[in-house]
């Protein structure tokens, strides 16, 4: 069975006495996962994040983390858990060493300045570690952000949009870290973002929040098999208009989407291999088949409803 | 012990976030800035500051000099509290302090220390420059007969105390303010104008003793050369302001501790 890593219990919390930013939310992080929490901008995700790390009160419910609760060992919680919330707070005058020396301190973590290297080494800024924030690119400073919740080697890494403002390189060199982290180090890892792509790549587990609830969470495998009564696959095809006819006949709905591209849907992907070769019978030339149902019409279902 | 660790680690985290600032050029052009201009001037109005033989020229050097303190170090202590909390706005950096497992406690007051440390300081390299500069001038001309009498350390250090003393509850208030509001300038003007008015009712009887941007200055008319004995260590302005230090010390505390980081 599964051990929770976080677990909350009907959360709630809002900013003002209009809104109510976060409800009834129930969330179960298991421990050994890369969990992805997923939604768009203004959804609750980094409310939900501040609240799990104690710098926000919520109004009800419970927060549990290592099974103890935040209200009552918050100090014990953090003291397992790193966390990189929104951008890396750095200071620009200080160097990447100077900021990991003030994490160990906070940590309690009596540390040698070659054992903090090694943690700018598992981000790849060793080389780096006499440079001041401010001469950092975007990436590196996260990646500093990274290295830094890493100090005293956390058994939960909470990582708020580590990929925000990364070019295409940082972000596959982030994707690796965390991948890293997970399978070498054993941490568990919750990443927040918007980006589902990302979240795809990376996670084992996923949750889709939208202002404020929690809409799904699960295993991503589990995410991408719901929702099979509707599958819309394009085909790319030489006669459009014959097609159409032969598939209607079948008893599936479709339509022409593009020149030469037809959107059929199935409602079982058996039904697919037999429209196949329905159009192959036909002497139809298929050139090139796309499932539409991806993550992202899901979640734009999902988000959206 | 825990205890001790856990404050010990803060402080030093506190004093490492001041590498690279400004902080010390300021306080270095601080304590400078009086010690600087009477130097010249003694050397420039030679004739007019010479003593008359018999009298002790420490007196006058070191009076003249810390009554132009009031207004520069009362700006100089707002500054240093707007800057060192603004570091922490600048680079976002409450969230991250307040997600380690350090309490809020050690993390409010480490900062508060910090900051009367190098208050402390600078007053320190203050009275080092005015010693160091009436020996000088009379290296330069013996008739400024700084070396022939010893300076009143005792009147000296009873000056230094209570001076720096008065500047606590304007280092707490301003603290509080500074982590309640991100912006730069708006608690420092506050503190500008706070000053201001100091300076302006610091005569009246009435409301000086309840207006603690003014004990600064409020303190330099509790204390006469003429008669040192006046008061032991501290004035009744000092004694107020570290009445205030403990209260809005504590209540700003509690007022951030319990504040949502947003």
């Amino acid at each position: 069975m599964l051990v929770n890593i976080i677990e909350t219990h009907e959360l709630c919390y809002s900013y003002t006495a209009q809104k109510n930013e976060i409800k009834n939310l129930s969330l179960q992080v298991p421990k050994g996962s890369v969990f992805g929490f997923l939604g768009s901008n203004g959804s609750g995700k980094t409310t939900t994040i501040k609240l799990l790390l104690g710098l926000l009160k919520s109004s009800s419910g419970q927060i549990e983390i290592f099974k103890d609760d935040i209200k009552h060992h918050k100090l014990k919680i953090l003291d397992r858990t790193g966390s990189l919330i929104e951008s890396p707070s750095l200071y620009n005058h200080l160097n990447a060493l100077d900021h990991l020396k003030l994490v160990a301190r906070y940590k309690g973590k009596a540390y040698t300045n070659s054992k903090l290297e090694e943690f700018l080494e598992i981000v790849n800024l060793h080389r780096e570690k006499m440079k001041k924030t401010s001469a950092f690119s975007m990436g590196m400073k996260q990646r500093l952000g990274v290295a830094m919740a890493l100090i005293g080697n956390p058994e939960l890494l909470i990582l708020d949009e580590p990929i925000n403002g990364l070019d295409p390189v940082g972000i596959i060199e982030m994707r690796n870290l965390i991948k890293k982290l997970n399978s070498q180090l054993g941490v568990t890892v919750f990443i927040s973002s918007h980006i589902l792509s990302e979240i795809e790549k990376t996670c084992t587990h996923l949750g889709v929040i939208r202002s404020g609830e929690i809409l799904y969470q699960g295993t991503l495998a589990d995410f991408k098999n719901i929702s099979q009564q509707n599958i819309p696959v394009e085909f790319e095809i030489s006669e459009t208009e014959k097609a159409i006819a032969l598939v209607e006949k079948r008893g599936f709905s479709a339509k022409i989407s593009d020149t030469n591209t037809l959107l059929i849907n199935f409602n079982n992907k058996e039904h697919i291999s037999s429209v196949i070769d329905a159009l192959r019978q036909e002497n139809l030339h298929i050139y090139q088949i796309i499932n539409r149902k991806d993550m992202e019409s899901l979640f734009i279902e999902l988000t959206q409803q | 012990m825990k205890t001790v660790i856990l404050f010990w680690n803060a402080l030093l985290n506190e004093i490492l976030k001041t590498k690279n600032a400004y902080l010390f050029v300021i306080s270095l052009a601080v304590a400078f800035f009086i010690p600087a201009i009477y130097f010249v001037h003694y050397i420039i109005d030679y004739e007019r500051v010479i003593p008359k033989p018999g009298v002790n020229p420490w007196g006058k050097f070191f009076f003249s000099q810390f009554s132009m303190t009031p207004l520069l170090y009362s700006l100089f202590v707002i500054v240093v509290t707007s800057y060192l909390v603004q570091m922490e706005h600048k680079s976002s950096a409450l969230k991250m302090i307040f997600a380690m497992p350090m309490p809020k406690w050690a993390l409010y007051f480490s900062k508060q220390v910090v900051i009367l440390c190098v208050v402390f300081v600078t007053y320190l390299i203050f009275f080092g420059l005015i010693l160091c500069s009436g020996y000088l001038l009379s290296a330069i001309n013996a008739e400024y007969a700084f070396h022939l009498y010893k300076p009143d350390f005792k009147l000296m250090s009873k000056v230094f105390l209570s001076s720096f003393a008065t500047v606590f509850g304007v280092i707490a208030l301003q603290y509080w303010i500074s982590f309640k509001i991100k912006n730069f300038l708006i608690p420092l003007g506050i503190g500008l104008i706070m000053v201001i008015i100091g300076i302006i009712i610091f005569r009246s009887s009435r409301f000086a003793p309840f207006f603690l941007y003014g004990y600064n200055i409020s303190n330099l008319t509790a204390i006469n050369p003429a008669n040192p004995n006046t008061f032991e260590w501290l004035s009744s302005f000092s004694v107020y302001s570290l009445w205030y230090f403990l209260v809005i010390g504590i209540v700003g505390y509690f007022n951030v501790s319990k504040s949502a980081v947003k």
